[in-house]
Parts: structure tokens; sequence; C-alpha cells
């Protein structure tokens, strides 16, 4: 297999892309919104107007981070992307086809099925829930992954105020800051706000991270002819620099936090001024970024996957195989937005990516090449204008071939004879069976579970909440 | 832009395939299923079995066809592929939405909404008409498409005798014998009979194209499991082995028609013996034909982006999408089969029309990340600097222009689309609708090359009465 060989870029434009965000920080710069940051930042070198708290940055300092930075792991059982679950606020209810506010018991329902789709490598949460006081919901669903995830998660933090209470329960499960600084079980986003502005929020705890050493995947989500040029190489020229502003900042804190870059920009409707995420112009972007995120040396991620469509026809299929599979197939090392329909998440969703995913994966193992698979000597054997049926060869590989679990091979007749489901109904029973069926079970010992839930249980009492036992709300 | 990089196999992996389907011709052996093709063959340094009708072709005999033989010349526009409308004896009828045999009328109406689809590159019939003499649909097909197609087509073509009615029509819409073989306006799928076997009228057909220079697609429809073996790269094999069997004939025919390697290849269903129209391992094949065609330095077609679905939901949009862009990516020059819906169930006039949706997305696609001044935008970035808005910008307001528009997919926000609810699916009928409520067929050509197209019918019509 030679996969990671699409590239949409020449080596001479992705280096006017890269050339271009050296010149943007040099002389327009970035701001960090964080007077801190200035010192950190004077003192690796940049200039910096304290006034607009304002860096601009040599070539040197750049190259100074990008070799000395280091690049989370990515993943080694290629073609295999690291395919995560979203989170938004919001959750379909497939029957009624309307968004409701996302809950706790959803957020139970969707890390069993991230425990459950075994192509979804990287669990969440799926929604912050509602009946969670506001302030509390990233600590309650940080712990409740903990607690029941059998998969890594992602559940990224947004609140400053939450970090302390998610360390302490990080560190319940390491046994101490030291393990979990070694063990780097948490990892955070800091993410730019464009143009070229990081905000005070997003420094404050991607400090607190690098302290610990632990992964930061540094993003950047411009708007195209909002917060960005509309055109995609000047957008990518923003994004670029922008990354590379957040890392030399990171370099600034002499972390050794493992880093990702990231790219979610988004292409404008021009009519409504909606971000649309899966325009043939966003993948275009998706597919440079990440060939510029490789060239600097680093991990990948960027948001495939992606659909405009609001309903499971074929306009949500045909996105998310155009901007999956660009993706998968240029070799990116990970993919978000799983579950997402329209800016919600839907469970149904979930598990056709899974679907999806096993099929692409199935692309991935190839063709295998030898001299059994090349079956000369079956060919001789049954010759001009024979069967292949019933020859051992192929009884023996009967099996090699891809089987659905809710993708449909019913032809015309029996599809209108049995009323003419869906995929996305069958995904809809799928996902049903599995939570009246499978129930969570705790994945780490009762007395840590029980920590988890005093923190948890302080952090909302704190905002006026309270558990009533356990998790429970 | 730097597409056509999507390889699975390596340089080795592709010379073991070659290396192999050589090794099957020479060992064993081809059906020639034509006294003439076998004296051919054998005058070409083949042995012979004339009793048989079994040919050995030396691998000598292969290589030189492949370097004297002409490639196909690929298409120079975005997105640089032949995008060509499927054939099947069903129409989803456009009324009812329910699978029906096809007429005349469905493939005057095909004819006319592929005229104004602007990427749908190929036209064809859509269907093979069964209201007309059973001897005769392939006649009346090409008819059609000579008097009304605005685009290049390709059609099926079942006889000799048809065969030779369409050079006929042919040569009177170029005006003769070279400017016929100078324009190649017509083209035949060589389709062998896997395993290892050409028919009596093939032979003939690819004969009498051959002489007229007309292109010619090598496309055999290996099955995976039952005309083939249940091993990919033994199906890859023996399909490109059937390739170049054809390829040799046509070679030592003396043609110099442009020709592609390819085709049609199939999986089975192992289980129930049924074809799969998109299983995970059907792209595979496709990106391993392609490859090897590449490798030898051929164009390739092939019927990847097909699904198994009868509705357009999900899967219908995901099983067309992962193999389209997979072939697409890899460079594959042409795609067959649009319209088809639900596992060979009949051919969907809104489905051809979503497809062309998705074709306007490939297109822009095609088109990558222009990289430039004016795109780098620095002075821009520059002016604009840190914390402003773009939004009012000349320069936003000229590359929102460049932006692709969907017409049937929807950009609208969650609630705003479940408000104004209308399925892509009606949406793709009312475009098809308006189509042909808007137009009618027109003569592409004059009205006595009409006349005499109509009289080579008319004659046939005769003959076979008589």
């Amino acid at each position: 297999m030679i996969f990671r060989k699409l590239k949409i870029l020449s080596d001479e434009e992705m280096m006017k892309i890269v050339e271009g965000a050296f010149r943007i920080l040099k002389n327009t710069g970035c701001r960090f919104d964080d007077e801190k940051c200035m010192d950190e930042l004077e003192k690796q070198g940049c200039n910096v107007n304290r006034d607009l708290l304002v860096a601009r940055f040599s070539e040197e300092i750049i190259f100074d981070a990008l070799d000395n930075m280091a690049s989370l792991t990515p993943l080694d059982d290629r073609p295999k992307a690291r395919v995560a679950s979203a989170t938004a606020r919001k959750i379909l209810d497939y029957k009624t086809k309307k968004m409701r506010p996302g809950l706790a018991r959803d957020v139970r329902d969707v890390i069993l099925l991230c425990n459950n789709l075994k192509n979804i490598t990287m669990a969440s949460a799926g929604v912050m829930a509602s009946d969670v006081p506001e302030g509390a919901i990233e600590v309650y669903n940080t712990g409740i992954l903990f607690k029941y995830s059998e998969k890594l998660f992602n559940q990224w933090i947004t609140d400053p105020d939450s970090v302390e209470a998610v360390f302490e329960i990080a560190k319940i499960i390491t046994g101490s800051e030291e393990r979990l600084s070694e063990l780097k079980i948490l990892s955070c986003m800091l993410d730019s706000t464009s143009p070229l502005t990081y905000l005070k929020g997003r420094l404050k705890i991607a400090r607190e991270y690098a302290r610990l050493n632990l992964p930061v995947a540094i993003c950047a989500a411009p708007q195209t002819g909002v917060t960005a040029p509309a055109s995609l190489a000047g957008c990518l020229v923003l994004c670029v620099a922008e990354m590379l502003a957040g890392l030399v900042w990171l370099r600034a804190l002499d972390t050794k936090s493992p880093v990702a870059l990231g790219h979610l920009a988004a292409r404008t409707d021009p009519v409504k001024g909606r971000r649309l995420s899966a325009t043939p112009e966003h993948t275009l972007m998706n597919l440079g970024a990440h060939q510029i995120i490789r060239y600097l040396g680093y991990t990948a991620g960027i948001s495939g996957f992606s659909s405009d469509s609001c309903d499971f026809d074929l306009q949500m299929g045909w996105e998310k195989a155009v901007s999956g599979v660009l993706s998968w197939a240029a070799g990116c090392d990970m993919l978000g937005r799983a579950g997402m329909i329209a800016d919600g998440f839907s469970i149904e969703q979930l598990a056709l990516e899974d679907e999806v995913l096993d099929m692409l994966y199935r692309v991935g193992e190839g063709c295998v090449v030898d001299d059994d698979a090349l079956a000369l000597e079956v060919v001789k054997k049954v010759g001009p204008g024979g069967n292949f049926l019933a020859e051992r060869h192929t009884l023996s590989h009967a099996r090699d071939f891809w089987t659905p679990k809710i993708f449909s091979r019913k032809n015309y007749s029996q599809w209108t004879a049995e009323g003419k489901k869906t995929v996305a109904d069958t995904a809809h029973e799928k996902v049903s069976e599995i939570i009246s069926k499978k129930s969570l079970s705790l994945q780490i010992p009762e007395d840590k579970a029980k920590a988890i839930d005093e923190i948890v249980g302080k952090r909302i009492e704190k905002l006026g909440g309270s558990l009533k036992g356990g998790d429970a709300l | 832009m730097i597409f056509n990089r999507l390889d699975i196999l390596t340089p080795e992996e592709l010379e073991r395939i070659v290396d192999t389907s050589c090794s099957m011709l020479e060992q064993a052996g081809f059906r020639f299923e034509w006294d003439f093709a076998l004296n051919l063959m054998r005058e070409h340094g083949c042995k012979v079995d004339m009793d048989a009708q079994m040919v050995w072709i030396p691998r000598r005999l292969v290589m030189e066809a492949l370097e004297k033989m002409h490639p196909l010349a690929a298409p120079q526009e975005y997105p640089k592929l032949f995008w060509a409308p499927w054939i099947g004896m069903k129409f989803i009828d456009h009324k009812t939405q329910q699978p029906r045999s096809g007429t005349l009328q469905d493939c005057k109406n095909i004819i006319n909404v592929v005229n104004h689809l602007e990427n749908v590159s190929v036209s064809s019939t859509g269907v093979v008409p069964q209201d007309v003499d059973n001897r005769l649909p392939d006649l009346y097909m090409a008819e059609l498409l000579f008097k009304y197609s605005e685009k290049i087509f390709t059609t099926w073509t079942f006889t000799v005798d048809t065969c030779r009615d369409i050079v006929e029509m042919a040569l009177a819409v170029t005006g003769g014998e070279k400017e016929l073989k100078e324009s190649a306006i017509i083209n035949y799928l060589a389709e062998p009979v896997s395993p290892l076997k050409l028919s009596r009228h093939s032979l003939e057909i690819i004969k009498l194209y051959g002489e007229m220079n007309q292109a010619i697609n090598m496309g055999s429809m290996v099955q995976v499991g039952t005309t083939g073996p249940a091993t990919l790269a033994g199906s890859v094999a023996l399909q490109l082995a059937e390739d170049l069997a054809s390829l040799a004939y046509l070679y030592c025919l003396g043609s110099q028609s442009p020709v592609s390697l390819g085709g049609p290849m199939q999986v089975a269903d192992l289980k129930n013996g049924n074809c799969l129209y998109a299983p995970p391992e059907l792209p595979l094949i496709h990106l391993g034909i392609v490859a090897c065609a590449h490798h030898l330095g051929y164009l390739s077609g092939c019927t990847s982006g097909l699904t198994e679905t009868n509705y357009p939901d999900f899967q219908n949009g995901w099983d067309r999408g992962m193999s389209m862009i997979l072939l697409w990516a890899a460079g594959s020059e042409a795609l067959g089969m649009r319209g088809q819906i639900g596992a060979g169930q009949g051919f969907s006039l809104d489905e051809l029309a979503l497809e062309n949706e998705m074709g306007g997305m490939m297109m822009k696609l095609s088109q990558g990340i222009s990289v430039n001044d004016d795109t780098l935008a620095l002075d821009i970035i520059e002016s604009v600097g840190i914390g402003g808005s773009y939004s009012k910008l000349d320069h936003t307001n000229k590359h929102f222009g460049e932006y692709w528009k969907p017409e049937l997919f929807s950009h609208e926000a969650f609630e705003e689309y479940w408000a104004n609810y209308k399925h892509l699916a009606l949406r793709a009928h009312e475009k098809v609708e308006r189509i042909l409520e808007s137009y009618s067929l027109e003569l592409q050509i004059p009205q006595d090359v009409a006349d005499e197209i109509d009289r080579i019918r008319d004659r046939r019509i005769e003959r076979l009465k008589g």
C-alpha cells in the first residue's frame, strides 16, 4: 500500500504559503491577549508591543520552535487515522428530527456507543449536558469519560476555571502529577481567534497543560472572507501564521509538550455568511493544510468527514466521502467531528461513520500481490470459458470479503417489501439495540471512581447544583 | 495541481501483475471464436489450435502491441474525466419512481436531459428500448444519439449488422471515410467473455471499428469469485490479460484505433451469487486496473461510483463518493454507469441529476488551490491586520464569486432546512422536470444527414421484414 501520496500543492506552492506566513508574522505579528505572554515571547527574542499585546517574529525564532518542539506521535498502524467523536451542545432526536439540548443521560449513551463502535478510536461525551450547571460541564464530562470510556477520549477544556478540577481527576487516575506528565492522558486545544489573536482564557489553559508537558493541539479556525482572505491560499497563509505563532509561544514556555497542528478553517456562504464545512473549497484547504503541516514535521488534525446537509441523505454521504476519503487517502493523522450533523450530535450518524470507516479500512488493506493471490495456476486450471466458483482457491478466500453491518444490499423488491427502510433507520435500530442491551461498566477501581465523583460533585455544588449519589444528577 | 498520485500498488507489484497476465496468455491461452481471428493470430506468431479455437499469445506480441498502439487521448477539461451514463434494461419511471422496461421515449428524454447537464460529459440513451423490434434496439439507440446528442456518446452494439449500419451512419455524419477516420466519433467496448474468451461477434465488431480507426475500449467484465479468481490481484491480472489479448488482436489487424484499457469489473457476493455494486473490494480492483493501465502507458476507465441502495440516502452518497473519489484521485480518466441506482435496478434521471451535482463539486476540487500574489493576499492580510474583518473587501467579493454554488445540495441551517423541508430526491426530480419542460430535442446534424440516417435504419427494418 502506498497511500499518503495525495498532494494538491507543489513544493513551490507550499513554500510560497509558508513564506507568506513568515512574512505576516514578521511584519504584522500576532496578538496574545495576556501581558505574561509578552514577557515570555520577548525572552524568546520576539519584538513585542506591550500596549497592543502584539509580538512579531523573526524567521530564526520560528525555525527554532520548529526545530525544538516535538510532534505528537502519529499512529503507526497506517492507513488508519485516529477518528474522534465530536461534542456539541445539541443532540438530534431521530424520531422527531428535531435538535434538543444534550443531557447527562446522552453523555452515557454516547460513551457506551463509542465503547462498542470499533472504528471510532477516540471517544467523547457527545454533548455538553444542559442539566449540569454550565461551568461544571467540562469537569462532569471528563469524570464520566475517565470512569466509563474504554478508549482514549477527547474532552476539550474551554473554561480556565475547570482546569484544576480536571487535573485533579486525572491525577486520581495516574496517582501523581509526575505520572500524569509521563502518561499524557489529557490534552488541550490552543485555538486562535482569527485574524491573528490568541485569547487570554485559551492561553491560560494551554499554559497549565504545557506546565505538565501534556499534548497541545494548536488549531486555527478562520472563516474565509470574514476573518481570513476569501482566497484559499490566503486563508492558508493566515492559518499557518497563527499555528506558528502559537508554536513559538509554547516554545517560549520551555515545555516538552508534544504538539499537533490543526486546521479547522471554514468556507463562508457568500449569501448568508454562514460557516460551511463540506464545500470543495473546504476540502481543498484541509488537504493543503495537511500537506503543509506534514512538511513542517507535525501530526495534522483536520475536520474530516464533514457535511453541510441536515439530513441523512445522499448529500451527507457524498460530502462525508469526499472530505473523509480524501483526507484519509492523503494520510491525515486525526479526523475529528465524527457524529456531527449540522451543529448537533447524532448517535445514528456516529454509527454510520463507524460503518463507513470499516469499509474504508478494507480499502486501506489494499490488494495482496503474491503467488496465491495472483492465482496463475488456478486460471490455467479453469481455462477459457470456465468457472471459478467451485474451485478450492475460491472457497479458501470466500471469507476475505467485507460484509456490511448497517448498509443494505437488498434489491428493489426486497427493499420495498420491507417498508423501504433507509440506512439511517437501520443505524437507529443498531444504536437503540446497543443502548438497550449493553450497559456502561466502570473502567477504573471503585475507590478512584468515588474520588472522581467527589471532585465533580464539589464543582457542581459550587455552581448551585448537586449529584444524587455516584455520578447521577 | 498534483493529482494522479493515489497509488495502491508498488512498481514491483504492478510488474508482477503484468507478468502474470502475460503468463496467462502464454500458458492458459485465449479462445478466439472466429477462424479469421485464429488465422490472423497465427500469422503473427501465435501458437493456434483451430479445433479448440485456442490461441497462445507470446509475450513478445503483447509488448509489441503495447508499444505500437495509440492510447486514447485524456480529456483536457476539468474534472478531466469522461463521465458517462449507464445503459440498462430498466428505467426508473420518472413519475411513479417504479422500475419498468425502457422505451424509445425514455431514450429521447435521457438524451435531452444529458444535453443540459453540464458535468455529464458523455451521452447515452440510458436504457435499451423495449418497445421497438427486439432485434434492433441498438440501431434505434445509435440513430437517436447521432441525431440529437450535443455530446460525444457511447452506446451498445449488439450485432455485427448493427455495427455496419452504425459505421454507415457515422460516415454520413462525418462526410466520408477519411473524415471518419480522423474524427473518431464512435467507440466500442470490446468485451471479452471472462475467462479468456472473445466471441465471434465481438471480434467482427472490433475489426469493423478498427478498420475505421474508431476508439476501442478494452474492457472485459471479470467477476471476482465466479468468472475470475476470488483474490483481487488474480482477477486484476485476468482482466488485464483479457484486455491485452484484445489489444494484440487489434494490433494484428493493423488498426490505428486509439485504445484505452480497463473495464467494468465486478465482485460477486459469494453467499448468494449476486453481483455487488459497491463493496470496498470494487474500488480496489478498479484502482488496480487503472494503475496497470497507467503503468503500461494507457488511459483507463472503470465503472466505480455505483451504489447498492434504491434511494438517494446516506449510503447512496457514501457508496458513490468513496469509490468515485478514490478512482478520480488515482487519475482514472473515465467513470461510467452514471445514473444507475439500486444494484443495477435501473437508470434514474433523478440520480443522474444528483451525480451532475457531484460532478460540479469534483470539477471545483480538480481546480485545486490557486497560488499566486492575488490569492496569497499578503498585502491584504497585512492591511486588515490583527482582529480586523475581510467582509467588505473587493478581494473578498471577487473570490466569493469563484466559490462552488450548489444547485441541489443544501447549505441551509438546521432549523431553516426542516422548516422548508424538501427531500433532496424531490429537488433532483424537479430539476429533471424543469429540463424536460423547458427543452425539446433538436437535430444536431443537417436535415439531409438525418434523412440519410433514417434511410439506413429503414433499410435495415425492410431487410428484416424481407
